[in-house]
């Protein structure tokens, strides 16, 4: 035994154990209802999670396929519209805009290439400029009377009257 | 050990055997009586450790409850076969409580309660000298750094050694050594007529 043992140590009481598991038991009990009503609120909240993000990847989805569809085709191209090859009555109106658009553009393109046409012949007859192009000659003016002896206009003096 | 008459309603366990690990898997799953048969098994150390360390009183079971609350809520987290001891483990719990709780309020550390002392005047001349020596440790050691009060108690009256307190207080074990050093000298001093006397 030690000299320390002397020094006394507040023992527990007889029902310390009870009182302390009865603590113990409620708390759990508490915690696992606790537990139940987060876990349903989780399985909810993860029920909305999925509905929001199913509408949001249809809607996604539906204005991928739209942007895809409308990407502009070869701009080059001069050929018909589609719409006068596809029959009408399968086209929806989302289509038959973009088909009306399309055809739009093309006829603009045609016009456009009409006028270059149109230019390119009259710029090719056009005569070559001349060296002198845009010169304006001066012709000397002479006021000799014939015979007059001073003349150098008319060439070498004549006999005079 | 200390033997303690006002406690006789029940042989308590040898205090050097742990818990079965039976028992704790019963306390994991819920189990009152494993649970009862781990708050008895340990319930005397806790006190005994948290009635030294803070003295004695009314707030020692409130403390005690809450150790024994923490570790039956953490018991799933608690390796049984690893190399940590249900005790020591208990104690860690113990001591982390009463760091906060003297950082809560500052607890008077009383070095006997009256009813000990009364007991004490009323036994044989024996008896009352052993009651003297035991109220002269308790105010000696009360007059101890927090500290160092806490690294004496668990080394000297829980027998954990000085790896086991520096990780139970998370501290360097030549920390926990230089508080024990400081702490005997401490008392060394304080008590020197009484030891003479023992």
């Amino acid at each position: 035994m030690s000299r320390w043992d002397e020094w006394k140590a507040q023992v527990p009481a007889n029902d310390f154990a009870a009182r302390t598991v009865t603590a113990a038991l409620r708390e759990r009990g508490s915690k696992r209802r606790l537990d139940a009503r987060r876990w349903a609120g989780l399985a909810a909240a993860a029920a909305g999670a999925v509905m929001v993000a199913g509408v949001a990847w249809g809607s996604w989805a539906q204005l991928r396929g739209m942007s895809t569809q409308a990407a502009p085709p070869a701009p080059t191209t001069t050929a018909a519209p589609r719409s006068a090859q596809l029959d009408p009555r399968l086209l929806t109106g989302q289509e038959a805009a973009k088909e009306a658009a399309l055809a739009a553009v093309a006829a603009e393109q045609r016009r456009v290439q009409d006028i270059r046409t149109r230019l390119q012949p009259a710029r090719r007859v056009a005569p070559a400029a001349r060296p002198d192009a845009g010169y304006n000659p001066i012709s000397p003016h002479c006021d000799c009377m014939p015979g007059d002896p001073l003349c150098s206009c008319l060439g070498a003096p004549g006999p005079g009257p | 050990m200390i033997q303690v008459a006002a406690y006789p309603a029940r042989e308590p366990a040898p205090e050097t055997a742990e818990i079965d690990a039976d028992t704790l898997a019963a306390c994991r799953a819920g189990d009152p009586e494993a649970m009862t048969a781990f708050v008895r098994r340990y319930e005397r150390s806790v006190f005994a450790f948290l009635s030294r360390a803070l003295g004695h009183g009314p707030h020692v079971e409130d403390l005690a409850q809450e150790v024994f609350l923490r570790a039956l809520r953490a018991l799933a987290r608690f390796d049984a076969a690893g190399s940590a001891r249900a005790s020591t483990w208990l104690l860690t719990i113990a001591s982390r409580l009463v760091i906060d709780e003297r950082r809560k309020r500052r607890v008077p550390t009383e070095p006997l309660d009256e009813g000990l002392a009364a007991q004490t005047t009323t036994t044989p001349e024996t008896e009352q000298r052993r009651g003297e020596v035991g109220r002269a440790l308790s105010r000696a050691a009360g007059e101890l750094p927090d500290d160092q009060r806490d690294v004496f108690l668990l080394t000297e009256f829980h027998g954990l050694d000085a790896s086991d307190i520096a990780s139970m207080l998370s501290i360097p074990k030549a920390t926990v050594k230089t508080r024990l050093f400081r702490a005997r000298e401490h008392l060394r001093v304080l008590l020197k007529g009484i030891l003479e006397e023992t």
